[in-house]
């Protein structure tokens, strides 16, 4: 025990017959980054909810700085100086920067708001922070994600919190402002802070942390410095050697996207010229040929959902042409309207548009199409299972967890379900949202595979995703969007890599 | 504490099945998620609760009254709550449709006073086939109003409850109508098999609507559209026809119910069956099918029922008052809306 470190000793957790935490001991080093990775259900997200009070352990011991942590009890962890930053945010958009910083804890005089008192103590915590200290007038529902979790960072130095947990702050970020949830873990270390960090990006990993545990099945496989760590050596000992790693980083390298350019010649199987949404995009053309895949660059909120959705009905305010053959086609102002040409969604938010949370996973896969399932209008649960077994299972879906509840399912398969609804419509084009957010590793590599599969079998994908080296690397083409306009367009053949899209979207930032 | 060690029980053969499926660690996709143990847990113990509420309080009332089950009783409970009963059958899938509606009892009204007022000028069964395509129609209002419009259920079956209620009063020209036809007790008292005519269409009604919901299309895609709306929009189900489709099931329910109930006395007034909509819901949440859509079932709508209609049955032999009663039906609704949102956020 130690006054200079957060210690777990054999600290074990069961959920009923589960153990999702087996005697693990890690140390953490007062004043450092520590990165917990592994693939979901590993055991790093309840390590975590242990140290934040959120989950009692069910045996062991933690201390931090020498001092036990009252287990189990998340207001008395934040009392001791430990606070947790979760995926989902807690700030209210309504509500002034500083107001959302002194949530809870709010300064006052006779009983009135002390507003400038709190304003001068946010801009000194942003300045402790090197931080903009935003603007009077503002309210946190105009500001970016990332500033949001920036507040929630502030409201916990307020309290003097000298542990900070962030689970997954990243997954829901653009490129350029991970670079600042980043940095700020940097700089939060410099103030004499403890970050401990869950993350799915290894490289992001690699970058800011000093040490490295990697978690496997509920133990701790290796908690080394991150200077004896590579990003092989962390998917191997995450994956404990697995295959679908391998076909990952073949992917995000280009090599599994080695496909004849022929079948690209030809009438494109989509057309869509001058597709305008007020208030998102402008004058967006796009041609997509039979069996190839159209990935779309740029930063979030540049156009890239936007246009997924004019095409997929879902955004009636849109304008445009759509050709489908090279034949003209109404434009599709409804869901069922485009379907009927072929094109379905798969789109970004799985809990929110995605999934029914209360439905079971083969209820989720079979509800485009109940019809197929049934005999005279009476669904059959065998042959309905049977369909949805068929088309998840291939996405790397565990048929055993067809009868589930998708919202007792991890993120990737949750997204298994999603892709395998979409292939159960056969459908000419699929249009992808961000299929790989916020899942782990193997699963990422499954479901990759598995869309290029699809189309060397003759269907056609828009893929949109924030990972530049997925866009890259499965991509024939890649349109790359600014403020809502095609800015760019890139050929397999003149190469594509993360850092050629990144250009086209910084150069044209900067314009 | 046996029934949480069963649910133990129940859970590791859960865990073993899917442990079975993958034993290697080769699999990491296989691996479960590890909360989901408290989840499920949680969930089922709340999901049979209901049912054993139902248990106790019928062991409890034949020990009081040991008479409480016999065959004359039990009718009497049924055709008394026969009409709450029907509305609870429609409700359950609008509710589940993560929907609702306020307007039944004004629809159970406006059915009542128009088959009496329409009898008198043509065949009952005319009149009966009438009212319950008006009915419908108010469903088909309803359904609009809300889907197409696109005003909150809440709101949009609050303002129609006014406006079906006001038109009873119209029809009605503000009185009790009675009917001077005596035929018209025929389908409310009658017996068909020794069992009285409104009970057969409650069962009938629960056996079709039960097939429906649990074992047809319609009935998947009712719990498609309200689990998530958006996703079933995605998925290419008619999300609007459906929900409105529940709605007009409700409105022809709540348009038989007022023809039984008309048919049980020969008179009908326009300020009948107030409380209709309060039993009708809470029926549907006692048995423990979910205000927030998606989840339930008609088996549990049927438990609802019992529960209600066995603590309705009760109040009488107790020689409990109607404001007492009324006091202790509103607090029952509240309590399992609670327990309801209680659950939610446990497993949340």
């Amino acid at each position: 025990m130690s006054d200079e470190t957060i210690e777990f000793r054999g600290v074990r957790r069961t959920f009923g017959v589960t153990v999702a935490l087996k005697d693990i001991d890690v140390t953490v080093r007062r004043g450092t980054v520590h990165a917990f990775v592994g693939e979901n259900g590993a055991g790093k997200s309840t390590a975590l909810g242990v140290l934040a009070g959120r989950l009692k352990p069910t045996g062991g011991t933690v201390t931090v700085f020498g001092r036990e942590l009252p287990y189990g009890d998340p207001r008395a962890c934040l009392r001791d100086g430990i606070a947790a930053i979760y995926q989902e945010l807690t700030t209210i958009p309504a509500l002034s920067p500083e107001a959302n910083v002194f949530l809870g804890q709010t300064f006052s005089r006779f009983g009135f708001l002390a507003e400038s008192r709190m304003r001068r103590r946010y801009v000194a915590l942003c300045e402790r922070l090197g931080v903009e200290a935003k603007p009077k007038g503002t309210i946190a529902g105009r500001l970016a994600v990332a500033d949001q979790q920036l507040l929630e960072v502030l409201r916990a130095l307020q309290v003097d919190a000298k542990v900070m947990l962030f689970d997954e702050p990243t997954a829901s970020l653009a490129e350029h402002e991970r670079d600042a949830v980043l940095t700020l873990m940097e700089r939060l270390r410099d103030d004499g802070i403890t970050v401990i960090f869950v993350s799915h990006h290894l490289e992001e990993v690699l970058r800011v942390c000093d040490d490295i545990t990697v978690f496997r099945d509920g133990a701790v496989v290796s908690s080394r410095p991150r200077s004896e760590w590579t990003h092989t050596s962390m998917v191997d000992a995450m994956l404990g050697r697995d295959e679908s790693g391998q076909m990952l980083k073949e992917i995000e390298s280009g090599e599994g996207a080695s496909r004849a350019p022929s079948r690209r010649a030809g009438t494109p199987l989509l057309r869509a010229e001058g597709v305008s949404l007020p208030g998102a995009i402008e004058d967006v053309s796009v041609a997509l040929q039979g069996g190839e895949i159209l990935g779309l660059g740029g930063m979030v909120g540049s156009g890239r959902t936007s246009l997924l959705r004019c095409l997929a009905g879902l955004e009636p305010r849109s304008r445009g042409r759509l050709w489908i053959d090279g034949e003209e086609v109404g434009w599709p102002r409804t869901v069922r309207r485009a379907l009927s040409y072929g094109i379905t969604l798969v789109p970004e938010d799985r809990k929110g548009q995605g999934l029914g949370l209360a439905l079971s996973a083969a209820d989720n896969v079979v509800m485009s199409d109940f019809g197929a399932a049934s005999r005279f209008g009476f669904v059959r649960p065998s042959r309905l299972r049977q369909i949805a077994t068929e088309e998840a299972e291939p996405f790397g879906f565990a048929p055993g967890r067809i009868r589930s509840v998708a919202g007792h399912l991890s993120g990737g398969n949750q997204q298994k379900l999603l892709l395998a609804r979409a292939a159960n419509r056969r459908p000419r084009v699929m249009l992808v949202d961000e299929p790989t957010r916020g899942i782990d590793v193997g699963a990422k590599g499954e479901i990759l595979v598995k869309l290029q599969e699809m189309v060397a079998a003759g269907m056609s994908i828009v893929f949109v995703s924030s990972e530049l080296e997925e866009v890259s690397g499965v991509s024939d083409r890649v349109l790359v969007f600014n403020a809502g306009r095609v800015v760019a367009e890139l050929e397999r053949e003149a190469g594509i890599t993360p850092a050629s899209i990144l250009g086209h979207v910084l150069v044209e930032e900067t314009r | 504490m046996s029934e949480s060690s069963q649910v133990q029980t129940k859970l590791g053969s859960d865990a073993g099945g899917g442990a079975a499926a993958a034993p290697s660690p080769v699999a990491p996709e296989r691996r479960r998620r590890l909360p989901a143990d408290r989840q499920e847990l949680t969930t089922f113990a709340f999901r049979y609760a209901m049912v054993g509420v139902a248990v106790v309080l019928a062991i409890v009332a034949q020990i009081a009254y040991p008479g409480f089950f016999a065959w004359s009783s039990v009718q009497q409970m049924l055709s008394q709550n026969a009409g709450q009963g029907l509305v609870a059958m429609g409700m359950t899938f609008v509710i589940i449709a993560a929907g609702f509606d306020l307007s039944v009892a004004a629809v159970f009204a406006l059915g009542a006073v128009s088959y009496v007022s329409l009898g008198q000028h043509m065949g009952l069964a005319i009149a009966f086939a009438l009212v319950i395509l008006m009915g419908m129609g108010a469903g088909v209002v309803n359904g609009a109003i809300i889907t197409k419009v696109k005003v909150n259920a809440f709101v949009a079956t609050l303002g129609t409850a006014s406006i079906f209620g006001g038109i009873a009063y119209i029809v009605s020209g503000s009185q009790t109508l009675s009917s001077t036809k005596t035929n018209i007790t025929h389908l409310g008292l009658d017996k068909w098999l020794g069992v009285q005519i409104p009970i057969w269409f409650l069962v009938g009604a629960f056996l079709v609507g039960g097939v429906l919901l649990a074992y047809t299309v319609f009935g998947r895609s009712v719990y498609a559209v309200g689990g998530n709306r958006e996703s079933a929009r995605l998925s290419g189900l008619r999300v609007d026809l459906i929900t409105l489709i529940t709605y007009v099931i409700v409105g022809a329910m709540a348009a038989l119910a007022g023809i039984l109930s008309a048919s049980t006395t020969g008179i009908a007034g326009a300020d009948e069956g107030a409380e209709i909509t309060l039993a009708a819901i809470a029926i549907v949440i006692i048995g423990g099918t979910s205000l927030f859509g998606g989840e339930g079932a008609m088996w549990r709508t049927v438990v609802g029922l019992a529960i209600f209609a066995m603590i309705d049955h009760l109040f009488i032999l107790m020689n409990v008052n109607t404001p007492g009663q009324l006091v202790a039906k509103g607090a029952i609704v509240i309590i399992a809306v609670a327990i309801d949102a209680w659950s939610r956020q446990r497993t949340a």
